[in-house]
């Protein structure tokens, strides 16, 4: 591996291995995320998609071997906000937003914690424009947030923070079809700010909407891997993934 | 006339009280622990005080920070020796409560056999030259200018937590640790920084309280920390843990409620104001008078 | 052999006596349920065997009026205080033993005010105390076990899924504050022979942390943890002592708060529980274990 081509790559995953006791979850993983792409992991129900982005932004408790790195820096072993302090946040499955401070003092906080602290009005200021709800609902306490509004509080907390690399974990899940739809719009606005985006999808449809590169991950490997449009017009994932009968 | 003497005496009760409590349920609510060694941390801010001032004879009001740091101290000691390993090591949540109370009630031991020593198990104050008291006569009753000052520190320290919970960027990060301790690292929120410095003020209320209280009484002991563990814990419960609002409110109606109780005649039955205060509130109202069930709000 | 029990009857008593103490605790703990009313039980239990000695009453009688008051009164403190939940219970059981304490000072006569009561005559043999240590430890091995074991840790580590299972948590927790308070209350009987006195301080906060702190220690996922947590609180004193280092039993408490201090940061499941991983890391040495 040459260091020209790491260039290119914001995250590098070699070898990834998660282990749950006995367990393994996640076998061999190698990922490379481009630097302003947006590059996604699909695969089935229990497949270590889930696994492998939270062992990655340093959110899991599980015995974890493997090299990460983030911006040529090394990242194996960093817990997770540390990992933030670097220059990669994490959008939760769930958005797990905290329920008993406002939208304000969300974005506040997660600007705290982030890499701009000092840059709060302005970054909490372009969030509010990408998403006008939540500009009007500022002083709403967080648990009173639809799934749609919460997920979108979420990228704003993510923004805030001034990350290079947004991971994002399952953030269709829940959402109507509607949301979805807005959501990934939303995911693509994001990315065209010059970040760069990883995220895991049960919903491949949605997926390969926005993603410009595509892994496939079966029983916790990597199965195959690609551009979107490649992978689009591949048979077997169309059939197995997206729905599709008879894909010419 | 009297009873402007009565509600002087129980306000001023109440103001140290209110410190002492303050610091317990900030650390309740924002970590989940029920420290059992805040009793002993008043006590031993107190004694550390009036060493400090015998020994090298500094000014009172130094001598009495030296106290209120050393209250700050054993919190975060308590935190970096106790809370984070613990955090660190014990996943199951019931687990790592129970683990973290009996830790506490170690650290207590250990705190009060040593002060227990230091003073031969005897109360303890400041010297009587210590502290030029003075009388003041207002609306016929007598109040002495440390009384004065209590009643000012806690009314400013409970105005500047409050503002600091609900404004302040380590405010908001403590309310969030106080909600989930699983979202704070994804925001980049350092939790064993603000861990320790959340044991740390809370150490230094205790300090402030039993500093203030040692001078107020001229007298201090290692039971007293006991007796106030047990009415800190009635107030946290009566005012709802990690209520600012309700904890004052709450130190004050115990106040009101003991000095009540000895004035009109059953002495004895005093402390079994705080303990059917307990029962009562934790059968009918277990959130308290302003808690929540979860988080910490000012 | 019978040098050493005949020197060291009164500790060995002591041990009997505090393991059942530690077990009423420990009862409640394995259920999930942070209850300490079994101290309460224990100055319950204790005053009812003085009360019916002061009235010639055998003391089997005065032993199972103990049992019975306090089982009567855990269960309607059960009833009472359903709700609560974690260290909120445990604060409502630590006033009810407060509770207790000041409604026996008050008592007048009949408790013997703040001196509480003297010269209890009737008296228990080492033997015999041992006979129903071993008796209640078999009761408890038994509920230990088996399909109603395995019941209550569920109940104690997950409702909703003992729910799910058709599990009765209520029940079965009302059940454990039952036998904790039962436990309790015969313990306390026992101690009142042994010491003939009973005394208000009996439900105090020390006697509390004794109670909580021996189970911790020894570990509170079962009977024996319990029992080994009551004997080495026991004889910590009298062991440093022996120890022969300068004033060691002055300082025994602040060994003792350190000993606390690090099992329940390192060893959450007591020395019982430091000893079952150490058996079975020698035991098979190349496996992973999941976290409990």
């Amino acid at each position: 591996m040459s260091l020209e081509s790491d260039t290119k790559y914001d995250l590098i995953v070699e070898d990834l291995n998660v282990r749950y006791g006995k367990i393994a979850a996640v076998l061999g993983a190698n990922l490379k995320v481009r630097r302003g792409s947006v590059t996604a992991v699909i695969g089935a129900n229990g497949a270590g998609k889930s696994s492998t982005l939270n062992a990655v932004c340093g959110n899991l408790r599980a015995s974890i071997d493997g090299r990460i790195s983030l911006l040529g820096d090394s990242i194996s072993g960093l817990r997770a906000h540390k990992i933030v302090q670097k220059g990669m946040v994490l959008v939760p499955e769930g958005r797990e937003i905290v329920g008993p401070l406002t939208v304000r003092e969300n974005l506040h906080l997660a600007n705290y914690g982030g890499r701009a602290p000092q840059e709060s009005a302005r970054l909490i200021r372009e969030v509010y424009e990408m998403f006008p709800v939540l500009d009007e609902r500022q002083h709403t306490l967080g648990g009173m947030l639809s799934g749609g509004e919460q997920q979108m509080l979420a990228f704003g907390r993510a923004v805030v923070a001034a990350p290079d690399v947004i991971v994002m974990d399952e953030p269709s899940m829940g959402l109507s079809p509607i949301m979805v739809d807005f959501i990934m719009k939303s995911i693509r606005a994001i990315s065209q700010r010059g970040l760069t985006i990883l995220l895991v999808e049960q919903n491949a449809n949605s997926a390969f909407k926005i993603a410009d590169y595509v892994y496939v991950m079966d029983r916790g490997r990597i199965v195959q891997e690609g551009s979107a449009a490649d992978l689009r017009n591949d048979p077997k994932i169309a059939r197995t993934f997206l729905g599709i009968r008879n894909a010419a | 006339m009297l009873y402007e003497q009565l509600i002087i005496n129980a306000a001023v009760l109440g103001a140290v009280f209110t410190l002492f409590a303050l610091g317990l349920s900030l650390t309740w609510g924002a970590l989940d622990v029920l420290n059992l060694a805040h009793g002993a941390t008043f006590v031993t801010s107190a004694w550390v005080a009036t060493s400090v001032y015998s020994a090298y004879e500094l000014p009172l009001a130094s001598a009495m920070l030296v106290g209120i740091l050393t209250g700050g101290m054993i919190g975060v000691v308590a935190d970096l020796v106790a809370f984070k390993p613990i955090r660190l090591l014990i996943t199951n949540k019931r687990q790592a409560e129970l683990s973290m109370v009996a830790a506490t009630i170690g650290m207590g031991f250990v705190l009060d056999r040593i002060i227990g020593r230091a003073t031969l198990d005897q109360v303890f104050s400041f010297p009587a030259r210590a502290f030029p008291y003075k009388d003041f006569h207002i609306f016929g009753a007598r109040i002495s200018n440390i009384e004065i000052i209590i009643l000012v520190l806690t009314f400013l320290c409970a105005v500047l937590l409050n503002l600091w919970i609900s404004r302040s960027r380590q405010g908001m990060a403590i309310r969030a640790i106080a909600y989930s301790a699983k979202i704070p690292p994804l925001l980049g929120i350092h939790v064993d920084r603000m861990s320790a410095a959340t044991m740390a003020i809370g150490g230094m209320l205790a300090g402030l309280s039993g500093t203030l209280m040692t001078v107020w009484v001229s007298g201090m002991a290692v039971s007293t920390g006991h007796s106030f563990l047990l009415k800190g814990f009635a107030i946290v419960v009566l005012g709802g843990v990690g209520s600012i609002r309700g904890c004052v409110l709450a130190a004050f109606i115990l106040a009101f409620a003991e000095t009540g109780i000895v004035a009109f005649g059953a002495g004895n039955l005093r402390d079994l104001a705080a303990f059917s205060l307990i029962v009562l509130i934790l059968l009918f109202r277990p959130q308290g008078l302003f808690g929540t069930r979860s988080a910490m709000r000012a | 052999m019978l040098n050493f029990f005949s020197s060291n009857e009164i500790l060995l008593q002591t041990i009997a006596v505090f393991s059942l103490l530690a077990f009423s605790v420990q009862i409640s703990l394995r259920a999930g349920a942070f209850s300490l009313a079994g101290v309460g039980c224990w100055a319950i239990g204790g005053y009812s065997l003085a009360i019916s000695d002061r009235h010639d009453m055998h003391p089997v009688i005065g032993v199972l009026i103990g049992i019975v008051v306090s089982a009567i009164i855990s269960y309607l403190l059960a009833l009472l205080l359903v709700r609560l939940r974690g260290l909120y219970l445990g604060m409502a059981t630590i006033a009810f033993n407060q509770m207790v304490g000041i409604a026996l000072i008050h008592g007048g006569d009949f408790t013997g005010g703040e001196l509480g009561i003297y010269g209890i005559g009737a008296r228990i043999s080492t033997f015999q105390l041992f006979a129903v240590l071993a008796l209640v430890s078999f009761l408890l091995w038994a509920l230990e076990r088996g399909m109603l074991g395995r019941a209550y840790n569920i109940v104690r580590d997950d409702e909703p899924l003992a729910a799910s299972l058709g599990i009765d948590s209520e029940s079965m927790r009302r059940f454990a504050f039952v036998l904790s308070g039962a436990v309790g209350g015969l313990a306390g009987a026992l101690n009142a022979m042994m010491l003939g006195i009973v005394s208000p301080t009996d439900a105090d906060f020390p006697v509390i942390v004794i109670a909580l702190t021996m189970v911790i220690v020894g570990g509170y996922h079962s009977w024996l943890g319990a029992l080994i947590g009551a004997a080495l609180i026991q004889w910590l004193p009298i062991g440093l002592q022996s120890f022969g280092i300068e004033g060691m039993s002055e300082w025994w408490s602040v060994v003792y708060g350190l000993l606390i201090l690090f099992i329940a940061v390192y060893m959450p499941r007591g020395l019982l529980g430091g000893l079952q991983r150490l058996g079975s890391l020698m035991a098979r040495r190349h496996q992973d274990f999941r976290e409990a």
